[in-house]
């Protein structure tokens, strides 16, 4: 009987309580969560459902920025590819709040992190440091942006890669931060620079005194000393641990290994990849908060050399502190029909929250984003762009405005 | 810097106020714990809190909770701002790593309550605006529900399914991954 009218207690409660309290509990739950608990009354679906809630709850993947790469002049075109079953885009998509403006020609998006867009523009990288490219830093979703000055690293050529990688986490900081990593020449030095909104300043060059000391004894700088290449920018990135994650190549020892840089440039770990006969990568991601990488796969007869790629094998690092990887799913280009990474197919993204995986796959000469769901083997077609190939950005909306971003167009 | 402790209430003994909850019972509390409350800040500011403030919507069980939330975090804030009644984040972060740690475990064993409770603390956190105590009661709830089924959830709250089969299946189809 007590418990009786403990349950009777217990529902009186729940009913009373205020909406406001009610967004705020879900706001704190992950999105898979939130989704599943449009189910749970009219009421629950109502409040999930409301565009005044939106901007408290969490949200996910809405779809992609395109930038046209086939041309010479490849660069932001201002689409955006929505998931199926998303309605519009979320945003203007041609960021025009920032195009008009005067002095921001040739954008260049460089990526995207939970919500912020972070653009190059001006002229191309070339051997001189004084016209390095400038940066724009934009919500889509607010139509706020800040100019961020060049990295001013000494090295600018594209062929020796230069990367920049945004860090956003509004849950940790009000923030943004921009990692530069350069480098002189094929297999050469590595330079890294880092930028701040707290401080709006590049790391100088007395940092990189910093840099060199702990590159002397650490496996990073060991890495660097016998040579090291960055992965191609279609290796992506990934924010995990408050950590940016990308694939360098040690070019002598054929092996990729993935460099964690922490905010200020300094790189933290250098994690191993899963066993194999071929220690090489294909993608990097990050889904459902834990780090994931992609690697061809291969099956054939032990050590011969009957070994023939069949597809690709997704891996999972289950427990960060011990890098230790677990293999999650292997998909067969058979089931691709039979596309091949990379001459026909290139990886695009991992869904943040989903098991969902996608691709640009090329059939007929036509470019085509499709998605394949590791849980029920199911391949979708999400969009044809034609023949020309497209680079795609992934977008997860940051729907509040910020004070590190202080123009409002 | 400062013992955090008991120092507080007589250095702020000369302002006191009542609360007085919706089943009569009052309660004198400094008003260094009172102003926790956004809600009796602004009586105080507004100089209506003479003869009591009256919490119709919060009963003596729940409003004896909440003064024992406030009396220990108002304690982090005195030590710091001596007879300052204002409680900033500044001064929070000032104070002793041991005293953040107690004052963590202390939060943990408030917290250590059933789900009615719970819930009439988020209502009284609500109505009074504490917002510490609203973050640490809504994560409390938020903690306890995530990775729960639809199911699970009306079971724990007790919330009736008022969806059509044909919505919720509607609802399953769109978000059938949330379900994996």
């Amino acid at each position: 009987m007590e418990g009786g009218r403990n349950a009777e207690k217990v529902a009186a409660a729940a009913d009373s309580l205020p909406d406001d309290a009610l967004v705020d509990i879900l706001s704190r739950v992950p999105v898979r969560s939130t989704n599943r608990f449009k189910c749970v009354s009219k009421h629950w679906r109502g409040l999930i459902a409301d565009p005044l809630h939106r901007k408290r709850l969490p949200q996910t993947l809405e779809g992609f920025f395109c930038s046209d790469e086939s041309g010479s002049s490849a660069g932001f075109d201002g689409r955006f590819i929505s998931l199926p079953g998303r309605s519009a885009p979320p945003v203007d998509p041609s960021v025009s709040f920032l195009t008009k403006l005067p002095g921001i020609e040739n954008l260049r998006l460089l990526g995207s992190c939970n919500g912020l867009l972070l653009f190059e523009h001006g002229s191309e990288h070339g051997s001189n440091p004084d016209t390095a490219p400038a940066y724009a830093v934009c919500n889509p979703a607010t139509e706020e942006w800040v100019a961020v000055p060049s990295a001013g690293c000494p090295y600018p050529d594209p062929q020796f890669g230069a990367r920049t990688y945004l860090i956003f986490d509004p849950a940790v900081s009000p923030h943004f931060h921009l990692v530069h990593v350069c480098q002189e020449d094929y297999l050469g030095e590595i330079e890294v620079r880092a930028y701040s909104s707290e401080t709006n300043l590049w790391s100088e060059s007395d940092c990189g005194g910093d840099w060199k000391q702990w590159r002397k004894g650490d496996e990073w700088g060991q890495l660097v000393r016998a040579g090291v290449v960055p992965k191609s920018k279609s290796a992506n990135s990934a924010f995990v641990n408050g950590m940016v994650h990308f694939i360098v190549s040690s070019a002598r020892r054929n092996v990729d290994v993935i460099v964690a840089m922490d905010r200020e440039g300094k790189a933290c770990r250098i994690i191993r990849l899963p066993d194999g006969s071929f220690c090489t990568a294909l993608f990097v991601g990050q889904s459902q908060g834990r780090l994931h990488c992609m690697r061809t796969h291969f099956e054939g007869e032990g050590n011969s050399s009957q070994v023939t790629e069949t597809g690709i094998s997704v891996w999972v690092l289950e427990d960060y502190d011990a890098g230790q990887w677990v293999l999650k799913h292997i998909v067969k280009f058979s089931e691709l029909g039979e596309m091949h990474c990379p001459s026909s197919c290139h990886l695009v993204t991992i869904h943040p929250d989903r098991d969902l995986v996608f691709f640009l796959q090329l059939r007929d000469s036509i470019w085509e984003l499709i998605s394949y769901d590791m849980d029920s083997k199911e391949v979708h077609a999400c969009h044809t762009f034609g023949n020309a190939y497209c680079s795609l950005t992934p977008y997860i909306p940051f729907l509040s405005e910020s004070s590190v971003l202080p123009n409002k167009h | 810097m400062a013992s955090a402790g008991s120092g507080d209430e007589k250095a702020a003994a000369a302002a006191m106020i009542t609360l007085i909850s919706s089943d009569n019972e009052k309660f004198e509390v400094t008003e260094a714990t009172a102003t926790l409350s956004q809600t009796i800040r602004h009586m105080i500011e507004d100089g209506c809190t003479d003869g009591g403030v009256p919490l119709p919507n919060v009963t003596s069980k729940i409003l004896a909770r909440v003064i024992e939330y406030c009396k220990k975090h108002a304690t982090a804030a005195a030590g710091e701002e001596g007879s300052s009644s204002s409680f900033s984040d500044a001064a929070f972060l000032e104070v002793d790593r041991a005293f953040l740690e107690e004052l963590e475990e202390f939060d943990d064993a408030f917290l250590e309550v059933d789900r009615a409770t719970l819930f009439d603390l988020i209502l009284a956190a609500n109505y009074l605006d504490i917002k510490g105590l609203l973050n640490l009661t809504c994560q409390k709830v938020a903690d306890s529900v995530k990775g729960k089924t639809p199911e699970q959830i009306r079971e724990m709250y007790n919330i009736v399914n008022d969806l059509t089969p044909e919505e919720e299946a509607e609802i399953r189809r769109e978000t059938q991954w949330a379900f994996e």
